[in-house]
């Protein structure tokens, strides 16, 4: 990334231009297919740090009207204060957030429903980049996870999700990893690919091609979307 | 002064709230602990991801827990320039004078940078020849599996 576009980018992405300024960047975007994907990378970047934040624990303090205290004042304080700290100390120790509970897959594909007290690692890959090396690298050290996760009798579910430019991935026409992906489909239960169905729709509008995705992967309607809900749901994310 | 024995939520609410937040946040809340994610080889890519990293110790004024996890092509951020030739598979090395002087200078602040052993076997890489400062501490056998078991533990995960 370069130049002084990128303090016009951060305040684009942030939603802090006025309209004038704001259109001078969307004119400057489509022009600009390299600007238009650092705006992508800093929209990426925002969505993660806000999902990462989205529950901060614990409140700040708030303001507290100062007041003479009287004794009792001070007597209830001490007895809230127990109650407060043995609360507080129950929030904090609990152990996950309800609504980790998720079910998912309704077609299943093999695999059983989660449940609460499922053990299961859940992971999704959000692959974005159309580099083959990064492609292969994934392959392998996924392979490598479900294999050991089997060996040592750990329940895993692993998604591998591409959009973007990582769509080639999974295209009949482009893939250089078809094989390798209906090979691993069949041999492992805990696998899916998935693919974005706005891709699919942006690449056939611009590039006026029929967009023919391998048949061993599942599609959806918005990988961005799908990832965030995930997360949500308390699957482990990785950007490859 | 009227009523001092009669005991009223605008009493004894805001102490409690308070002191039940405070709690809460007390066992909840340590240091934050956050990992990054580098698998790329662009070295101005790198390189903001290196700022991103001394941002994040100023603004958490170094009440925070930072980890770098490298591999595949992001090796190339401490790989030695002439490391190169004897790789298999690396297009870039970017371990020179003015990136490695950014790599000490956030392991002087106290941020690990972690090697994924599974890639340096796989591009033929001496990770303690090849590359700039790591330890047999610092290696772990598998990138994916570490950024897993990593966020399970509570580390947020941010790919820059």
């Amino acid at each position: 990334m370069s130049s002084s576009n990128d303090i016009d980018l951060n305040a684009y992405v942030d939603g802090e231009l006025t309209p004038e300024e704001r259109l001078e960047v969307l004119d400057a975007l489509q022009h600009d297919s390299e600007l238009a994907r650092e705006a992508c990378e800093l929209n990426n970047l925002k969505s993660q740090l806000q999902l990462a934040y989205a529950n901060p624990p614990g409140l700040s303090a708030g303001n507290i009207a100062r007041r003479g205290p009287s004794l009792l004042t001070i007597a209830a304080s001490i007895v809230m204060l127990a109650v407060g700290l043995l609360g507080g100390w129950l929030v904090g120790n609990e152990q996950a957030p309800k609504d980790r509970l998720v079910l998912l897959d309704p077609d299943g594909r093999g695999q059983a429903p989660a449940t609460a007290e499922s053990q299961e690692t859940r992971i999704v890959f959000h692959l974005t980049t159309p580099d083959q090396f990064t492609a292969a690298e994934l392959l392998d050290d996924v392979e490598q996870m479900l294999d050991t996760y089997k060996e040592e009798g750990k329940p895993l579910r692993v998604e591998i999700v591409s959009n973007g430019e990582g769509l080639d991935f999974l295209r009949e026409s482009m893939s250089m990893f078809k094989d390798r992906i209906h090979e691993m489909s069949q041999r492992y239960a805990n696998l899916t690919f998935v693919a974005c169905k706005n891709t699919i729709d942006r690449v056939e509008v611009q590039h006026g091609v029929d967009v023919k995705i391998v048949p061993d992967a599942e599609i959806i309607n918005s990988g961005v979307d799908y990832v965030v809900k995930r997360q949500q749901e308390g699957w482990i994310y990785i950007r490859v | 002064m009227c009523e001092r024995t009669r005991l009223r939520p605008s009493h004894w609410l805001a102490p409690v709230l308070f002191t039940f937040a405070l709690s809460a946040a007390a066992v909840a809340e340590p240091p934050a602990r956050v990992v990054y994610h580098i698998n790329f080889d662009d070295p101005s890519h790198q390189i903001n991801a290196l700022h991103n990293l001394e941002n994040q110790i100023n603004a958490a004024d170094g009440r925070i827990k930072l980890l770098v996890m490298l591999h595949g092509a992001g090796l190339s951020l401490l790989l030695y320039p002439e490391a190169l030739d004897h790789t298999t598979g690396m297009r870039l090395a970017n371990g020179d004078q003015e990136m490695l002087a950014r790599v000490d200078h956030l392991r002087d602040l106290g941020v690990r940078f972690l090697v994924a052993a599974n890639s340096t076997r796989r591009h033929h890489i001496d990770p303690f020849s090849d590359l700039h400062g790591v330890d047999p501490g610092d290696m772990v056998p598998s990138a994916l599996l570490e950024l897993t078991q990593l966020q399970q533990q509570g580390y947020i995960y941010i790919k820059p």
